[in-house]
């Protein structure tokens, strides 16, 4: 008989207080887990809207004060997002550690001075025998760079001028580039 | 298409063992390629599976003639639009679209900017090109096997880190000197040159250049001077080997006119090219000339004429397809165009169609713009039959 109570306390079932943490906890985790993803996504849009900022904000300073940028003779160009870090990764939540500019010598603007350069190198280097090598040379060189300089315009007016655009090409998976039908 | 072949080949100086290409449409492919040193000259086998069928086009022009212009032109008439390789260097020179693929010849350069400055050699010299290079890559990339192509950077004058390039179905390869290499020209399906007349180069160099600060009207002479005794002994000999050439003339139709605006354009057609067959005027052979503009047409200062004949180039047998001034108006390019035969169109208009989709283009209302446009259409059809052909072949052969 006392054997048999025994187990029937045992099968009495589990306290409802445990049932309640376990689920509270269970509950509290994946809610964490969610909030922290949606805490992701916003940090990437923040990223995003910063560097689109940033990106048109530098491209006024090329158009505008172009001393400015000739001077280093190195115009900013972006390189994109280049890592967004994991949300458990709280340190990182600044936007401004997602944004990376590499300069990169190909804009336009920078080819200016070096079709001038060469220009006056050629007149230098014909100047003392203008069928030489050199003379040849030199002036092939401007050739090239007036080509060049030619194609970074075109290009440029041929729709590069929007960093969405830009970045959407090369990321057309992204939330920011998603594009619905319906 | 799932027809296998085996066959041998002569060994290749290449670094390739095995390549898949996951670019290519219905048909996989896998080759074999086993390294081989030069001085060991031991056959190789090459084991493909369906190999889709790469054909190879040169353009050859000069700098700063309207290539560029022209490749745009030709891949929207292949479809699709022409992008350099996604993420790859900002300044490659490649252009991919779903069929073709178009690379610079530039990136055969052997010599970098400073390099050719030291010797004294400009890049129109072959002395600054690596010539084995470019016949093994192309030759490489027509028996389907993708290669590692270095790059020219333009904007720096150095040589770059190296991009794989896929074979595609249309390759073009375009630059100063795609038939100087008797190895490489063998290797082309098509061949086209772009032959600017000196009036107009200089029109033409003024338009880009003088918005460009430094340069002056004789900076632009003095660079087109000093650049032609190379031009006229490396580039300008290759239009002999060119199926098509398209020249670009000052016009007729304004006496003493030095603007360079209005322009005479010649295309003139190979006869006998396989897979090729020439626009012509009316009648196939005769000599024709042809004013549109009159009662049914009215056409504004200074109006257009037409020419059409047959004629040799270089010893060989051509059709000489000329017009001169400017089209103002939609109705007189769709006049013109109904007055063509032998487009190789897929509808009727569609000449007119693609000339509007790239209105924005150079030479849009001109010549350049209409005989750029008709020799993409004849280029797409020459692909077309040799596909054609190539599959009848396969069955054939499956067949017997």
């Amino acid at each position: 008989m006392a054997g048999h109570r025994v187990a029937h306390a045992t099968l009495k079932g589990p306290s409802v207080v445990k049932e309640l943490i376990i689920g509270l906890t269970l509950g509290l985790a994946a809610g964490g887990l969610w909030k922290m993803h949606h805490w992701n996504e916003q940090r990437k849009t923040r990223a995003f809207y910063d560097l689109l900022e940033r990106a048109i904000a530098t491209s006024l300073n090329i158009a505008t004060q172009r001393v400015v940028v000739s001077s280093e003779n190195r115009p900013v160009r972006l390189a994109g997002p280049v890592c967004l870090n994991n949300p458990w990764n709280l340190g990182s939540r600044t936007t401004n550690r997602m944004v990376k500019f590499r300069p990169v010598k190909a804009a336009p603007e920078g080819g200016i001075t070096d079709v001038e350069k060469s220009i006056k190198q050629a007149e230098e280097a014909c100047a003392g025998d203008p069928v030489s090598g050199e003379c040849v040379a030199a002036w092939d060189e401007v050739e090239e760079l007036s080509a060049a300089a030619s194609h970074a315009r075109d290009k440029k007016k041929a729709g590069g001028s929007d960093p969405l655009e830009e970045y959407c090409k090369d990321n057309p998976e992204t939330n920011e580039c998603r594009t619905y039908d319906n | 298409m799932a027809v296998s072949t085996i066959y041998s080949t002569q060994a290749l100086n290449s670094t390739h063992f095995l390549t898949s290409s996951p670019s290519s449409s219905s048909s996989k492919q896998v080759f074999l390629y086993r390294r081989q040193s030069q001085t060991n000259r031991r056959f190789n086998t090459i084991i493909t599976c369906a190999a889709q069928q790469t054909i190879v086009i040169g353009l050859a022009a000069d700098s700063g003639c309207g290539k560029s212009t022209f490749m745009r032109r030709l891949t929207s008439v292949f479809g699709g639009a022409a992008e350099p390789p996604r993420g790859g260097n900002p300044d490659s020179n490649t252009l991919i679209s779903d069929t073709t693929t178009v690379i610079c010849l530039d990136d055969y350069h052997s010599l970098d900017r400073t390099g050719r400055k030291e010797k004294g050699v400009t890049a129109l010299d072959p002395r600054a090109n690596d010539f084995d290079l470019m016949y093994e890559q192309v030759k490489a990339l027509k028996s389907g096997v993708a290669v590692e192509k270095p790059i020219y950077n333009h904007v720096t004058g150095l040589l770059d880190a190296p991009e794989l390039i896929q074979p595609p179905k249309i390759l073009v390869i375009e630059g100063l000197h795609p038939m100087f290499d008797e190895r490489v020209r063998d290797l082309l399906d098509f061949s086209i040159y772009l032959d600017i007349s000196n009036e107009v180069k200089f029109a033409w160099k003024i338009q880009r250049d003088m918005a460009e600060r430094g340069h002056s009207l004789e900076s632009i002479k003095a660079s087109i001077e000093a650049r032609k005794p190379d031009f006229d002994a490396f580039i300008d000999p290759q239009k002999q080997y060119a199926d098509a050439v398209i020249e670009v003339l000052p016009t007729q139709l304004i006496p003493d006119d030095n603007e360079g605006k209005v322009l005479r354009v010649r295309l003139i057609m190979k006869e006998g090219v396989k897979y090729f067959s020439p626009v012509y005027l009316f009648d196939e052979g005769s000599t024709i000339s042809w004013i549109p503009c009159g009662r049914k047409l009215t056409c504004s200062y200074p109006g257009i004429k037409f020419n059409y004949e047959p004629d040799s180039y270089f010893d060989h047998e051509v059709s000489v397809l000329e017009m001169d001034g400017q089209f103002d108006r939609l109705d007189e390019l769709i006049y013109v165009e109904s007055h063509l035969s032998n487009l190789s169109t897929k509808f009727y208009g569609e000449v007119t169609q693609q000339m509007l989709k790239h209105a924005d283009f150079p030479g849009s209302n001109n010549g350049t713009g209409l005989f750029q446009t008709i020799v993409g259409l004849k280029i797409r059809d020459l692909y077309e039959q040799l596909i054609a052909s190539k599959a009848t072949a396969r069955a054939e052969a499956a067949k017997a």
